[in-house]
């Protein structure tokens, strides 16, 4: 089922266009990521899905509909910063999250032991690390067991074992079958955890599709020789090819990134390919990421 | 219910609202008693007045009213102002509660301190005017009250009332409970008096928000002012019927302003 369609959705504050149009679909069980540059539209984006803004013009709708005007008893969400009450210990914030949700399960022993926050739940929130925070943010996205769960640049401001473990615990869950929305400007990110992205920039949505085709460390490859449609045949049947195109001149080839040029140069050799046009780019993540940005 | 379990989840710790709901319960009881110090004068009440049937219920609901104003009406405040700060309401909403139920969640935590505030208002003056009374017969409970229990309850929710709304509008604590202070304390009594007033020299002068919430529970002195009025031709309070009906209007302003702003307003 479509748990998310979103369709048109604009917002500008004041002058500032923060979203244009936004179109797309998440399904049920994908780890969908909303990636982009700060200030391309992402927080707005959760914000007006969950509500917590009203947009300019377009709609949205959860689990088709099947939940009516408040969804998000089923979703569990972070946005923007851990958000609890400062003088209440990790087991009453948790508690209140249970009570809003209506949710019979009161033990959240499990919750906090996956979050590694046993230790300190009973101290009161306002002592908590950053890390902390964050991580019992994440605890509460949990109780009640959504199936949907939202995060907000999650590892935003943790050091480096913060950012692990908390990438881990998301993979986990995004690997539990929940449907999972992440926002984030971390590309290595949303290319470990999720299965699909979209990028933003500025309000507007650049690119869309499955992590594996739009990012990728693939290798590219112009080619060309003599007879470039059986080169094209030839190259088909390669195991490392991943596809081919004709391209006015050449052939473009893209080939899975553990492929060796060298070798490969001399089999198409040997095959009596003489290589008239020969271009290696081996896409960088950044460097695709970047480019996508940059065409507006 | 499920609402106002919620928040008293959320504020049974919260130092501030205990400290203020505290103050009330352990000091607005005993405040009366400063009067046990009066020295009457000619043409001044005498002592008894205060203490016994049915002057009691005047004279410790305008002591209260101080209470009410001072530490009751904050919490209106503090109740949104904490919540704004900590960006819990925001977290509420994207957990799962809707607008509307967070409003009424607030709504009935000030209907429930409004009735708190008056319970202890009816008890105290209840043994007070019981043990002060000469000659006390039960009927003596029931003489001359003009429904003073319901006038105090009003009065505490119309200040209560107006710090949920101060807190809505202005959002930040220290400001909305500035405001607060400022406004019933100087704004609108100096609007009345300096322009209303200057402008037309009328009763509509009196007819304000504040100013009728007060004088559901006036300075009993000021009503023996009043009983000159012939002389005068100027009455300084409302009459009872007027500051209900006013403050009653008030009150509906400021809860429906509260909940247009809570449903409209970006988190």
């Amino acid at each position: 089922m479509n748990i998310l369609t979103v369709d048109q959705l604009s917002k500008s504050y004041g002058r500032i266009q923060a979203l244009k149009d936004l179109t797309f679909e998440v399904k049920s069980g994908q780890a969908f990521g909303i990636l982009g540059p700060n200030g391309s539209g992402k927080t707005t984006t959760l914000g007006i899905i969950l509500s917590i803004l009203k947009q300019d013009a377009g709609k949205f709708e959860w689990f088709e509909g099947q939940y009516g005007v408040n969804p998000r008893l089923h979703i569990g969400s972070i946005l923007e910063t851990p958000n609890f009450y400062p003088y209440l210990n990790a087991v009453e914030n948790l508690e209140i999250v249970r009570h809003i949700k209506k949710s019979s399960e009161k033990n959240f022993d499990d919750i906090l032991d996956m979050v590694e926050l046993s230790q300190r739940k009973y101290s009161p929130f306002y002592t908590y690390s950053l890390g902390m925070k964050q991580r019992l943010a994440i605890a509460a996205t949990m109780v009640g067991n959504p199936d949907v769960l939202i995060f907000d640049e999650p590892t935003n401001g943790l050091d480096p074992q913060g950012i692990a473990d908390v990438r881990n615990m998301l993979k986990m869950i995004a690997q539990s079958g929940k449907t999972v929305i992440m926002a984030s400007h971390i590309l290595d990110e949303v290319e470990k955890i999720c299965s699909h992205v979209a990028i933003m920039k500025k309000g507007h949505l650049m690119a869309i599709g499955p992590v594996g085709s739009i990012l990728s460390n693939d290798i590219v490859m112009e080619l060309s020789c003599t007879n470039n449609t059986s080169l094209m045949e030839f190259l088909k049947t390669q195991e490392l090819i991943k596809s081919t195109e004709m391209k006015s001149g050449f052939i473009e080839c893209i080939a899975d990134p553990s492929a060796d040029i060298a070798v490969f140069s001399e089999r198409l050799f040997q095959k009596g390919f003489i290589l008239l046009h020969m271009v290696v780019r081996k896409q960088k993540l950044e460097e695709e990421f970047l480019q996508i940005i940059k065409e507006s | 219910m499920h609402l106002l379990g919620l928040e008293w989840k959320k504020f049974r710790k919260n130092k501030l609202v205990l400290l203020l709901l505290a103050l009330y319960t352990f000091l607005m009881p005993f405040a009366i008693f400063v009067m046990d110090n009066y020295i009457q004068m000619p043409g001044l009440p005498q002592k008894e007045t205060f203490f016994s049937f049915p002057g009691i219920w005047e004279y410790q609901g305008y002591s209260g009213s101080w209470f009410s104003f001072l530490f009751l009406g904050f919490i209106g405040v503090v109740i949104i102002t904490s919540e704004v700060s900590n960006k819990t309401m925001r977290q509420n909403i994207l957990t799962g509660m809707t607008r509307q139920s967070f409003y009424l969640g607030k709504l009935y935590v000030i209907i429930t301190v409004s009735i708190w505030a008056t319970l202890i208002y009816f008890i105290s003056a209840l043994l007070i005017g019981i043990s002060r009374t000469e000659g006390f017969t039960t009927e003596m409970i029931f003489e001359g009250h003009q429904f003073a229990v319901l006038r105090y309850f009003l009065m505490n929710l119309g200040y209560l009332s107006f710090g949920l709304f101060l807190g809505l509008i202005i959002r930040r604590s220290g400001l909305a409970i500035f405001t607060y202070l400022a406004y019933i304390i100087f704004l609108e009594p100096m609007i009345r008096w300096a322009i209303h007033r200057n402008i037309f020299e009328h009763r509509s002068m009196h007819f304000y928000p504040m100013n009728a919430i007060e004088d559901l529970m006036p300075n009993p002195a000021f009503r023996l002012v009043d009983s000159f009025k012939e002389m005068t031709n100027f009455e300084l309070l409302l009459n009872y019927r007027e500051a209900t009906v006013i403050s009653l209007i008030s009150v509906a302003v400021f809860l429906i302003v509260s909940y247009l702003s809570i449903m409209k307003k970006d988190m």
